[in-house]
């Protein structure tokens, strides 16, 4: 079986089901990923990556571990098993076969075909308003999804998990099919960005504007990322860099009841 | 509400997958790994919540995905007539 | 590997062949019987059976292997006191549970018994109307008997299947028969092609249809799914174009005698090991014969090779076995099938 994934304008995966499979588990990827499937690919570069399923727990490890192998960037769990080829555009895995651990395999494949495209996943609830995506950034229990359940539905990137692509010099927040406690929307949206809010609790509202390198610490730890290979992390740093002066960075201490409008 | 298995079933868990026969109307249904998971909890009555513990104790997802998943689920093996549901 | 997109029966049979789960078991609980039919293969021996322990600890055994569909059949298993205790074990253990029987020993408690146990089916043997069935069975009486059976699992909602098979002395009856599952809503089988005695003693194929006979059978179209297809034949293909010969015995399929024996399947008498003495996995999985057995094909058929009906053949090792000491022996039962089969084809 065979899936065309697009995520933004860039990020083209081939999918690839390499042993028979349950029907269930297909109805959960096309209900995951519909909304990213596309009939063809045009000018993008592909990965293609060949997915094996197999019965058993692959090894010990509850984190996602790295190694660079010759070149290959390797990762494993205990239900996944990545290899990487980045310059070759190819990849493939042996993983437990259910939907939260493809889910995981597809997280880590992401984040790291982004990084090579310019870009990065963040964890964020991307917002569309006024034809610009703004993004509220922080880790789990930030209150990301607080803040996404104050916009209507189609105006939600993800309440997760947000690719940031700089595209010929403009930077770009998409949609992902990586969702927190949201019900994965059905939009798939590629917007300009234009702010980031790195988000905080708190009883009052206050905003606080960051520049270079303070939003820098601050962005770096909420980007999804596995590999300590220096040639990825460096062109991931220079993607963040590009950044600086084309968005607005701030922090953003928000009450629970705070307005969509205020918000934005 | 508490569930557990119907009285009309055979099953075996085979490669991780749960194969289930309603022995009534013999038909033959498979479940996938997580699926597989949660039919073997439901051995001894179980409730939606404790299901929803055992899965993000197995499994890195979600609460709230975890949640939606097995309700879906309790309804579609209620409906096979796979399980039964009992009040509190 | 190609993907395929299959379902759940294809997924299983898929995972039972890879893994040579005996997903399919027959357990011949005893060899006793209080009939004695006409084209009865049991050699009456006075061998001591399995005890109830023996074979609970032969189910957790069964159970770990992956066996999901089991039969109890015998002999006659109503003859054991026990019966009723097994079948209630083997349903904790979450075996799809048939029992094969001749009803002649059913009385309502079992009816109700069975019927709270939870089985996919009791096949029943009726042969015909009370002449041919009391002629072939040789007992007075037996076919009231087994009548008042079928009353009385229907009664209780126990999922009812006849078997009968058709003999040049219940011929004119089959007609009868299927009038009779399907006014009573039975499932049926029939079966026109008779083994010989576990001793290779052919005389009883005496008892088998005639071609004539046979190709009436083999014509009736509203009979095809009824007829029981002896002779499964393997999802492997082996050859091109050409059937496998060997089944799904030893591969997906067992059989367990009343001493504890297993075999591919109770037609295939190819011993594998006995369980007495030896684990069920040493036997199924570790055992030389097991794998010797699995490693037979068409090919190894030398003698049927070049036959012009190899197509339409559906050839039973174990009769092979039976007839010519040969599990690649060229069956006599098989050529006439075939022949039949390749006219009509």
């Amino acid at each position: 079986m065979n899936y065309k994934i697009l995520l933004g304008t860039k990020l083209a995966l081939n999918l690839q089901i390499n042993n028979s499979v349950n029907r269930s588990i297909l109805n959960k990827i096309t209900e995951r990923y519909g909304p990213f499937f596309v009939r063809s690919f045009k000018k993008q570069k592909v990965l293609d990556l060949k997915l094996v399923f197999v019965p058993d727990k692959l090894n010990q490890n509850k984190e996602v571990t790295y190694k660079n192998i010759k070149g290959v960037h390797c990762f494993s769990r205990n239900d996944f098993q990545l290899s990487f080829d980045t310059s070759k555009l190819k990849a493939v895995a042996q993983l437990r076969e259910n939907i939260y651990s493809l889910d995981s395999l597809l997280r880590v494949v992401f984040s790291v075909f982004s990084v090579i495209n310019n870009g990065f996943l963040v964890h964020a609830s991307g917002i569309k308003f006024r034809n610009a995506a703004n993004l509220f950034i922080g880790k789990t229990n930030a209150g990301k999804s607080t803040i996404a359940k104050k916009f209507k539905p189609s105006a939600v990137l993800s309440d997760e998990l947000v690719l940031v692509q700089n595209i010929n010099g403009i930077i770009k927040a998409s949609s992902t099919p990586f969702w927190g406690e949201l019900k994965p929307g059905k939009t798939n949206l590629t917007l300009k960005l234009k702010k980031i809010c790195f988000i905080q609790k708190s009883k009052k509202y206050f905003v606080k504007n960051e520049f270079s390198p303070a939003f820098i610490k601050k962005l770096l730890p909420n980007i999804l990322f596995f590999s300590k290979d220096p040639k990825l992390i460096s062109k991931m740093i220079d993607t963040i860099l590009s950044m600086k002066n084309k968005l607005i960075f701030q922090t953003l201490f928000f009450p629970k009841n705070i307005s969509a409008e205020k918000l934005c | 509400m508490l569930i557990s298995h119907s009285k009309n079933i055979a099953w075996r868990v085979i490669d991780g997958k749960a194969y289930i026969v309603n022995t009534g109307t013999s038909c033959l249904h498979s479940l996938d790994e997580v699926g597989a998971f949660i039919w073997q909890k439901l051995h001894k009555k179980c409730s939606a919540a404790k299901l929803v513990d055992l899965l993000l104790k197995e499994y890195d997802v979600e609460k709230t995905v975890a949640a939606d998943d097995v309700t879906g689920f309790i309804s579609e093996l209620k409906e096979k007539g796979l399980i039964e549901i009992q009040n509190d | 590997m190609k993907y395929k997109m299959i379902s759940p029966s294809n997924s299983l049979t898929e995972a039972a062949y890879k893994n040579n789960l005996p997903l399919y078991t027959v357990f011949e609980l005893t060899h006793r019987c209080n009939l004695k039919c006409l084209h009865c293969y049991l050699i009456k021996q006075n061998k001591s059976e399995l005890n109830t322990k023996e074979v609970k600890t032969i189910l957790d055994k069964l159970a770990r292997a992956g066996c999901l569909y089991l039969c109890f059949t015998g002999g006659e298993i109503f003859l054991r006191k026990d019966l009723l205790e097994l079948c209630a074990y083997a349903r904790k253990l979450n075996f799809d549970l048939r029992l094969f029987s001749n009803g002649t020993l059913i009385t309502k408690e079992h009816a109700k018994m069975l019927s709270e146990i939870g089985l996919s089916a009791v096949e029943i043997s009726l042969y015909g109307r009370k002449k041919s069935h009391e002629q072939i069975t040789a007992k007075n009486n037996s076919f009231k008997k087994t009548l008042v059976a079928l009353k009385l699992l229907k009664k209780y909602k126990v999922p009812v299947r006849i078997k009968a098979p058709l003999l040049n002395i219940n011929f004119n009856d089959y007609k009868w028969l299927i009038k009779f599952a399907k006014k009573n809503k039975f499932e049926y089988r029939l079966d026109p092609v008779l083994a010989p005695q576990n001793n290779g003693d052919c005389t009883i194929q005496r008892f088998q249809l005639s071609a004539e006979k046979l190709k009436t059978i083999y014509t009736d179209k509203k009979l095809n799914k009824y007829l029981i297809n002896q002779y499964e034949v393997s999802t492997d293909v082996s050859l091109q174009d050409v059937p496998d010969l060997f089944c799904n015995a030893g591969k997906v399929f067992a059989g367990i005698s009343p001493q504890g024996i297993v075999y591919p399947c109770l037609q295939l008498l190819y011993p594998l090991g006995n369980l007495k003495n030896q684990s069920f996995r040493n036997i199924w999985h570790k055992s030389k014969k097991a794998k010797r057995l699995r490693k037979y094909s068409t090919k190894d058929c030398k003698e049927c090779l070049k036959c012009s009906n190899i197509k339409a053949c559906r050839r039973c090792p174990g009769i092979a076995l039976l007839e010519t000491g040969k599990i690649t022996g060229k069956s006599k039962t098989a050529c006439k099938i075939a022949e039949i089969q390749s006219k009509i084809q």
